[in-house]
């Protein structure tokens, strides 16, 4: 990779931006929960699932913004970042099984297959938190090796 | 449990930590942490380095101490 630094500053830009548009698509949810009501999900479920839906969108946001600002720093293998990790593996979780809630109100392919491309979002975030914390011993361990 | 008695040859050959560091080519600080027993792992280059510098073997820098893990009952 040519330029590890300016690609993960592109990221950067790119996760910002799609945290502030998530913060503006905040006050559009009433709006299309009250549009998808009569073919989509009742009003209710449509406002569960969006709103859930939103926070766990940004908070992955965050937690990737988090995770590149220290890629930026040069510092990536950190306890900070296997949090991070985690946080990311939780809240692709909570999305599953949001789309399991909504699979329940309107059966659809298209529910179900988001739940389980979230799912495997969670394990590989899991399985990339358990390397990076055997990557931060390893980094500890040879800091430490004089 | 390996004991570091970099501080005691230091102070035999009467050199400093900024002087020692210097002339074995390690920083200041990594050398403290060596002095100071906080140190994972040693190679054996720094004790090559180390026992050139200050003109003794191995053994008189490292040495091993059985420790006890056993609880005082505190």
């Amino acid at each position: 990779m040519k330029n590890p630094k300016f690609l993960a500053k592109v990221t950067c830009v790119i996760l910002y931006l799609t945290l502030f548009a998530l913060c503006a698509a905040f006050f559009w949810i009433p709006s299309i929960s009250m549009m998808t009501r009569f073919w989509l999900l009742p009003l209710f479920a449509s406002l569960i699932f969006f709103y859930v839906g939103w926070l766990c969108a940004v908070a992955l946001a965050w937690q990737f913004i988090r995770i590149m600002s220290t890629v930026r720093n040069g510092t990536p293998f950190v306890y900070q970042n296997v949090r991070s990790l985690r946080y990311i593996a939780l809240f692709c979780g909570i999305c599953a099984l949001d789309f399991l809630f909504a699979l329940f109100f309107h059966p659809s392919i298209a529910f179900g297959f988001c739940a389980a491309i979230l799912c495997f979002g969670c394990l590989c975030a899991l399985v990339l938190g358990g390397v990076f914390a055997q990557s931060v011993q390893y980094k500890e361990e040879n800091d430490l090796t004089i | 449990m390996i004991i570091v008695n970099l501080d005691v040859m230091m102070a035999r050959r009467k050199i400093g930590l900024a002087e020692l560091a210097e002339k074995i080519g390690i920083s200041p600080a990594n050398l403290s942490i060596l002095k100071n027993n906080k140190c994972k792992a040693i190679r054996f280059s720094t004790l090559d380095a180390l026992c050139q510098a200050l003109c003794c073997q191995p053994s008189d820098l490292l040495e091993y101490q059985e420790v006890s893990y056993e609880s005082d009952g505190e």
